[in-house]
């Protein structure tokens, strides 16, 4: 927690676009946005936003396994800077797998690689169960959420993990689960109150790092955890990480000088590490 | 990270639909939402699934108690989303005297419920651990005693008895069109509510009564709300007649309903 600074950095303040320039001379040389009243921007804006929607929803909720490499191609040639970190990476991670960009994809890189590492290793599945069955009776007992709608989310979750134990169950079940969107976006709302719950039992510890415009915890979970789609920085990491003691290594690639590496719940006796990786906005599963 | 608040245009059940079916945890999650309501029923709040289709529902809300809104009926119709409940329903207020009352500042005459869980209203939105009954209790919620304070920039009088002279119009209203037009059937309802409200409207009978007789020295005086939303002149002589009228329609009717029952006998 005490370094939060990385996951800062990549906010990338939009200067709001005014037209004061445009009485000068030289107005032919001023770019065309600039020369449209608010209105039209709004809509441009509102154009934009939509068609990124739209080429979001074409990308698999959850991707198949690619090597590490292919993300040279997302970033241009010239690139240095992103050309050489994917270079360091691809050293101790050689493969990837992407998940859609839609704002939840932190949960759901956690969740699909948990779940991918226990079908692997079946004897650790009990011990998450008694973390999750304690979120649960925290959420009704202690914070009162509707007892109804905590215990769908949970009781959906733990069907996955006992449908991992069984001996037919194979990584196509898994898939076939993350990419159902109904069934996906439910083991992230269950998740989303995972960390939810840890925020409220260590109110006053995480209320230190939440932005003065959050009077309360719950103002905080209310707007930037518990809605579907509102992106995660460091402290859902945490929240996460901490409430299950699951061991998370995220491999931070922006703008900074180099590749930076962050580790949660490093101790963790459960023998699971999931290993992301975070690209301003957004993070995907890496793999050794 | 910061957003902006872009306030949902798409709120109208009746305009907007994916038209697809549906998802896997859709339905068995509205079911899970209905029979909660069955298990434990909200005081003064009927939900109706539809039966031919569980994403749709009706919902009647009748005027809590110590508000202006008391004893009248006013009919939601409510939709969920196929990917519900990831995303919120989408709800239209129905009892607008056909698109001429604003009932309340969140609460528009075109049927739109200002709510921040439904995305129509600024504030914390909607998360998927809510449900119907959040849903419906927040609505109910918006029938509050003083609704003068609802509108943004109004948390103090603007002029002096503007909170009154609000509740006065709404009380006026309610009577008006949350009762009369209910009853007279100038607004549809589906029919197994009319049998619920047409029960309560005689239970209520001598409340109305009461109300019209407290609230008779407006009579004839013209109104405008703080907020000109609503205007008109009151008019409870007229509401006392229709009252009347529908309650010796409704005895008629259950008199005839027992009839038959001892002819079956």
């Amino acid at each position: 927690m005490a370094s939060n600074t990385s996951s800062e950095e990549v906010v990338i303040p939009v200067e709001p676009v005014t037209a004061t320039d445009t009485t000068d001379a030289s107005n032919a040389d001023i770019p065309d946005y600039l020369k449209m009243s608010a209105m039209e921007h709004d809509q441009a804006v509102e154009h934009m936003k939509q068609d990124i929607e739209k080429e979001v929803s074409k990308q698999h909720l959850v991707g198949d396994i690619e090597p590490t490499s292919v993300l040279k191609t997302v970033y241009a040639n010239d690139d240095s800077v992103y050309q050489a970190k994917i270079q360091e990476i691809e050293k101790n991670y050689s493969k990837i797998r992407r998940i859609r960009q839609d704002g939840n994809c932190f949960f759901r890189s956690f969740g699909f690689s948990l779940m991918e590492q226990l079908l692997a290793n079946k004897s650790e599945i009990d011990k998450i169960k008694p973390s999750l069955t304690a979120v649960k009776t925290d959420l009704i007992g202690k914070f009162g959420y509707p007892d109804m709608t905590v215990e769908d989310f949970y009781d959906n979750f733990i069907e996955v993990l006992d449908k991992l134990k069984e001996e037919e169950t194979d990584i196509e079940y898994l898939l076939k689960t993350y990419q159902d969107s109904g069934l996906s976006d439910y083991m992230v709302c269950f998740m989303r109150l995972i960390v939810s719950v840890q925020l409220q039992r260590n109110a006053e510890f995480y209320l230190n790092f939440i932005s003065s415009k959050y009077p309360t915890i719950k103002s905080f979970l209310s707007e930037e955890v518990e809605p579907m789609y509102v992106e995660s920085d460091h402290l859902h990491i945490d929240g996460l990480s901490t409430c299950l003691n699951i061991r998370i290594i995220v491999q931070y690639m922006d703008r900074g000088m180099k590749v930076q590496e962050h580790k949660f719940q490093e101790g963790s006796p459960i023998n699971v590490t999931i290993n992301l990786l975070y690209r301003p906005g957004h993070y995907d599963i890496l793999y050794a | 990270m910061a957003s902006v608040i872009k306030l949902r245009e798409d709120w109208d059940p009746d305009k907007h639909s994916s038209g697809l079916n549906p998802n896997t945890v859709c339905v068995s999650r509205i079911r899970r939402d209905l029979s909660s309501l069955l298990k434990d029923p909200l005081s003064g709040i009927l939900v109706i699934p539809d039966q031919d289709d569980i994403t749709k529902m009706n919902v009647l809300v009748t005027g809590p108690c110590e508000t202006p809104y008391e004893k009248g009926f006013f009919h939601f119709f409510m939709r969920m989303p196929y990917n519900y409940p990831i995303h919120p329903p989408r709800v239209k207020f129905l009892t607008t005297g056909a698109g001429s009352v604003r009932f309340n500042p969140n609460l528009y005459a075109n049927g739109k419920v200002c709510l921040s869980i439904l995305g129509t209203w600024s504030g914390p939105g909607w998360t998927p651990a809510q449900n119907v009954t959040s849903v419906v209790l927040s609505i109910q919620s918006l029938m509050c005693e003083k609704p003068y304070h609802n509108e943004p920039g109004y948390e103090f009088e603007r002029n002096k008895d503007d909170v009154r002279n609000y509740n006065i119009v709404i009380y006026h209203e309610t009577l008006r069109v949350g009762v009369c037009d209910v009853l007279e059937g100038k607004h549809p309802l589906p029919p197994n509510m009319i049998d619920v409200v047409s029960d309560s409207f005689i239970d209520f009978y001598d409340y109305y009564m009461a109300k019209i007789d407290e609230l008779m020295v407006y009579q004839g005086k013209p109104f405008r709300d703080p907020h000109g939303f609503n205007r008109g002149t009151f008019n409870f002589i007229h509401i006392r007649e229709r009252m009347g009228k529908i309650f010796k329609s409704i005895q008629k009717k259950n008199a005839k309903a027992k009839e038959v029952i001892v002819i079956d006998d």
